[in-house]
C-alpha cells in the first residue's frame, strides 16, 4: 500500500492503494489532471483496497448512473456499481475521507467501473470546493472565452483542437470547473490533455500516427494527446466565459455556418453539461451559478460541415460571431 | 394536476422545485421529473406566495393591487399545477411577498422542452448512456 499525491484542480488528493491493477488505474486516471493550481487545496483522503463486493446495493437516491448508483448518507456519500465495487464518503470541515473498494476478480473493463467511482469522488470535491463540473471544452483568445459544447461524440475535442491550431487557447476539450465570483463568471482548467480521434491526423500529419498511443478505453478509439502537441502556447488555465458555441455535426454540407442561440437555447445547452443530483442543496447551488453564468453569455450554433477542419478557413464564420 | 375549484385551497411549490431568482424573473427545476422551466418577472412574482402556501384566491387579490387583472395569479396557479409543481398545503394567514413594483405584463411558465438526464454516463458526464 503506497501513497501518492496529485493536485486535481482545487483539489488534494491523497490517494492510498494497491499496486495494479487496481492502484495503477486510480494512479493513471489521477495523474491527467496536470493543470497546477496555487495555494494550498481542499483536502481529499481516498483509501483503495482489495476486498469483498458490496454488500447491498445502493438505490440511486443522490445520482443514478448507467453503472453505478450513489445514495445520501448522514456523514456523505455511499456509491455501488454493478460489479460489486463500492465506495463511502464521509464529509467533514477538513475536507472528505472516501474509501472505495474493487473485487479481487474485478479485472479488464470492469475496472473502469473503480474510475467512475474516482470520478465521483472528484465531482464531489470540486463542488464542495464550490466549482461546478462542466462537461464541455473551452478555448479563449484572452478577451473571449467561448464554452464548447456537444454530445458526447459530438466532435467537442476536433473542433476545439482546431482553434487551438488557429492561434486560440484551450482550457481544455470536455472537462472544466465554472464559478461566479462575485458577478463574474469564471472557468478554469484541470487537464491539457486532449481525447482525439485518430483520424484527426488525415487533417493535420504532423501530430504523427495516433494509432501507435494506447487505447484507453473500451468504448472510444480516441487517443489521449497533449494539448501541448497542437501547439506549444495553446492552452490557458483560467477565463472569463463570454460566448457558448453549440456543435451540430453536418454532414450534408462542406462548409461551416453559424446561426445565434437564443437565450432559453443558451441555457438549456448549459444546464445540460452539468450532472445535477438528485439534492436540493447541491442541485441549488449548481443552477445558481450555471443559470447566472447562461444569462450572461452569447450563444451560436455552429453547423460542422464534413470538410471543417481540412480547410482552416472553414472556421473563420465562427472567430467572426466571436469577435 | 388539475386545480380544485375550491378556492380556499392553498397550494406550495413541491420540496423537489429548486428555484434560482434572477433580477428579471426566475427558474424552477423539478428535481423529480428533471424538467426546468424559465418564469417571467409576473409569473416570479406570483409564485413567490407558493413558496410558503397560499390560496389562489389569496394569491389574486394581492396581484390584483399590484395592478394585475383579475384572475393573473390563478392563471399562474394553473400553470404550476399543469406542471406538477405545486402541492396542496394547508391554509394560512396570506404569506407576506414584497409588492411587484414594474409595469405588469402578462406571467409566463416556459417550460425548457428538454429535462436533464435521469441516468447518466458518469458523475461528470451528463449524456445519456450509450446501450452496452
Amino acid at each position: 500500500m503506497a501513497g501518492s499525491a496529485y493536485g486535481c484542480g482545487p483539489l488534494d488528493v491523497r490517494l492510498e492503494a494497491p499496486d495494479a491493477p487496481l492502484g495503477t488505474r486510480l494512479k493513471d486516471a489521477l495523474a491527467l489532471y496536470d493543470v497546477a493550481w496555487e495555494g494550498p487545496g481542499h483536502r481529499v483522503q481516498l483509501v483503495a483496497e482489495v476486498g469483498t463486493p458490496a454488500a447491498s446495493p445502493a438505490a440511486g437516491r443522490f445520482l443514478s448512473l448507467a453503472r453505478m448508483m450513489v445514495d445520501a448518507t448522514t456523514t456523505g456519500l455511499r456509491a455501488t456499481t454493478v460489479s460489486g465495487a463500492w465506495a463511502e464518503g464521509c464529509f467533514d470541515d477538513s475536507g472528505e475521507h472516501w474509501l472505495l473498494s474493487a473485487p479481487v476478480e474485478l479485472s479488464g473493463t470492469d475496472l473502469g467501473e473503480a474510475e467512475h467511482l474516482l470520478t465521483l469522488v472528484l465531482t464531489t470535491g470540486w463542488r464542495r470546493s464550490g466549482w461546478v463540473p462542466m462537461h464541455s471544452g473551452a478555448v479563449t483568445d484572452g478577451e473571449r472565452c467561448a464554452l464548447v459544447c456537444a454530445g458526447s461524440g459530438g466532435g467537442k475535442s476536433t473542433f476545439t483542437a482546431a482553434l487551438v491550431r488557429r492561434g486560440w487557447r484551450t482550457l481544455g476539450d470536455d472537462k472544466l470547473l465554472l464559478r461566479r465570483v462575485g458577478a463574474e463568471p469564471e472557468v478554469a482548467a484541470v487537464l491539457h490533455t486532449f481525447n482525439l480521434d485518430p483520424r484527426s491526423t488525415e487533417w493535420w500529419p504532423e501530430l504523427g500516427d495516433l494509432r501507435r498511443l494506447p487505447v484507453y478505453s473500451t468504448w472510444t478509439d480516441k487517443r489521449r494527446v497533449p494539448a501541448s502537441a497542437l501547439r506549444a502556447d495553446g492552452v490557458a488555465t483560467v477565463a472569463r466565459p463570454t460566448d457558448l458555441l453549440l456543435l451540430e455535426p453536418h454532414a450534408d454540407a462542406t462548409e461551416t455556418r453559424v446561426e445565434p442561440l437564443t437565450r432559453e437555447a443558451v441555457l438549456s445547452c448549459l444546464m445540460h453539461q452539468t450532472v445535477v443530483p438528485d439534492d436540493r442543496d447541491l442541485a441549488r447551488h449548481i443552477m445558481g451559478t450555471v443559470v447566472r453564468v447562461a444569462r450572461g453569455l452569447n450563444g451560436w450554433r455552429v453547423y460542422v460541415g464534413r470538410d471543417a477542419y481540412r480547410d482552416p478557413e472553414s472556421l473563420a464564420p465562427v472567430e467572426a460571431a466571436l469577435r | 394536476m388539475p386545480v380544485p375549484a375550491d378556492e380556499r385551497q392553498a397550494f406550495a411549490l413541491r420540496p423537489e422545485v429548486v428555484v434560482t431568482v434572477l433580477d428579471d424573473g426566475a427558474v424552477l427545476l423539478d428535481l423529480e421529473s428533471k424538467y426546468f422551466y424559465e418564469l417571467n418577472a409576473t409569473a416570479w412574482a406570483v409564485t413567490r406566495f407558493f413558496e410558503l402556501g397560499a390560496t389562489a384566491e389569496q394569491a389574486d387579490a394581492a396581484a390584483r393591487a399590484w395592478g394585475a387583472p383579475d384572475g393573473a395569479a390563478r392563471s399562474v396557479l394553473d400553470a404550476l399545477a399543469a406542471e406538477g409543481l405545486v402541492a396542496t398545503t394547508a391554509t394560512g394567514a396570506v404569506p407576506e411577498v414584497p409588492a411587484y413594483e414594474g409595469q405588469w405584463s402578462e406571467p409566463r411558465v416556459e417550460k425548457q422542452p428538454e429535462p436533464l438526464q435521469r441516468v447518466m454516463v458518469s458523475a461528470f458526464d451528463p449524456s445519456l448512456p450509450l446501450a452496452e
